[in-house]
């Protein structure tokens, strides 16, 4: 199965996004989330919560704010920063971005741009997971997530850290792609991992 | 496309009838004739230029008037987001709890997966409602309080008790994420469903569950990038005028 690869654009220029937008529809597999223009209270954590594959920031005219949004989202690996350059960006702030483009840029180069990310990101025709069936230790978990155990309970009851547990936890959701407990006890409870009186009795 | 006053109002329904909630809110209902917006907002006794931000802000998403949204009175804002919270707690939740029950009896699924699912959207229904009771008890009214105290420069003991107590960044707190589990609830629908033939009634929960998503999603916009800015100028403001 091949997932979308999700992009935000940020910058105030509406021309530039709008046209960033349109160039970007022509891909398969990619599609714009959100746009910004950059002075957004929380900006940096409306992004993160997003979690999109790519941002692509305008933002060559305002050098201080492309380093701060760089600052906090370069925490997050998954998340490849494109800057737009119009090509006086100093080469100590391109530096810090995966990528660089540049509004001269030509519709081919472009492309290949974004394909390069593509094909990295593992898209097109490669799956990110070819299976995304859960290991037996992750349906361990998943049971004692729906019987309402805490992540603390979970660790005692398997001998693990917690961090382990968090670990499992986290790509169970994304696996799954539920987020919240009891939409995964739900989940659970349709696949027969557990019964409704196993739930009720650990309550 | 941008929604103009001039525009009969039968026009922009044809266009997108996903508006017709929206425009429920200021009172206006179908049978609309010819009028154009603006004699609609004039016989509605609506504000045109609030009326046109709310509903151009609906139809197209990269509309969002922040700065002139700000402008508008915290009350004509507060009235707009009552009307909303009456459509999810009176129209939506209950039909889409009605259309779920249909779908426990009619589609042949075995097991117990539609009342799960039935059961999962009910917890769902319970926890906005809290949080739309919560809005409209404690934010709100201060909310109004607030914008009076600004206005009229009266600063009373008991308002100043309110301040102290409970200031808009409470509320920021307080606005839980239900989303997650309405983006949940849809997920398990679309891919973890048992396969069946009659799942027509499933297509009909399917889509007022995302209409309901994006109207969420909408009002929480105007919730968060409108008001509660709003509301910390007033803070502000406030605490000015009582030093």
């Amino acid at each position: 199965m091949t997932r979308i690869v999700s992009i935000v654009l940020i910058g105030k220029t509406y021309l530039i996004k709008a046209g960033l937008e349109t160039f970007l529809s022509e891909f398969s597999y990619v599609s714009v989330v959100a746009q910004f223009d950059g002075t957004e209270p929380d900006i940096e954590k409306r992004i993160t919560e997003l979690k999109p594959d790519v941002v692509i920031a305008n933002l060559h005219h305002d050098e201080r704010s492309l380093l701060t949004l760089w600052q906090s989202l370069s925490k997050n690996p998954s998340i490849y920063l494109c800057a737009l350059s119009n090509g006086e960006l100093l080469p100590e702030v391109c530096s810090k971005f995966k990528i660089v483009a540049d509004v001269s840029m030509d519709k081919m180069a472009l492309t290949n741009l974004i394909k390069n990310i593509l094909t990295e990101k593992g898209l097109p025709g490669l799956s990110q997971e070819t299976d995304n069936k859960l290991s037996e230790r992750e349906n361990d978990i998943l049971k004692l997530v729906a019987c309402g155990l805490t992540n603390q309970a979970i660790a005692n009851k398997l001998f693990l850290s917690v961090h382990t547990v968090t670990t499992h936890r986290k790509n169970i959701t994304k696996k799954l792609d539920i987020k919240t407990v009891s939409g995964l006890t739900v989940y659970a409870l349709m696949n027969k991992l557990v019964s409704a009186s196993e739930i009720e009795n650990s309550h | 496309m941008l929604i103009d006053k001039d525009m009969k109002l039968a026009e922009i329904i044809h266009h997108d009838y996903t508006l017709l909630p929206v425009i429920n809110r200021f009172n206006m209902h179908l049978g609309v004739g010819d009028k154009t917006i603006a004699a609609m907002c004039r016989e509605k006794e609506v504000n045109t230029d609030f009326f046109l931000s709310i509903i151009n802000t609906f139809h197209d998403h990269q509309y969002f008037p922040a700065q002139h949204l700000k402008q508008f009175p915290a009350a004509m804002l507060v009235k707009y987001l009552k009307q909303t919270h009456l459509y999810y707690l009176n129209r939506k939740l209950p039909d889409i709890e009605t259309q779920l029950e249909n779908m426990e009896q009619n589609c042949a699924i075995n097991g117990d997966t539609l009342t799960l699912l039935l059961n999962f959207f009910k917890e769902y229904s319970k926890e906005l409602t809290h949080h739309i009771e919560r809005e409209e008890k404690v934010v709100y009214p201060y909310v109004l309080a607030l914008e009076n105290a600004v206005e009229t420069g009266k600063i009373t003991d008991d308002f100043n008790k309110k301040l102290q107590n409970y200031t808009i960044t409470n509320y920021k707190q307080e606005h839980e994420n239900v989303e997650e589990k309405l983006f949940d609830l849809k997920n398990i629908i679309i891919k973890y469903l048992p396969e069946t033939q009659n799942d027509a009634f499933c297509h009909v929960v399917l889509r007022d569950l995302f209409d309901l998503e994006r109207d969420l999603n909408n009002h929480s916009r105007i919730e968060n990038l409108i008001l509660l800015p709003k509301v910390e100028e007033m803070e502000h403001l406030y605490k000015q005028i009582n030093s």
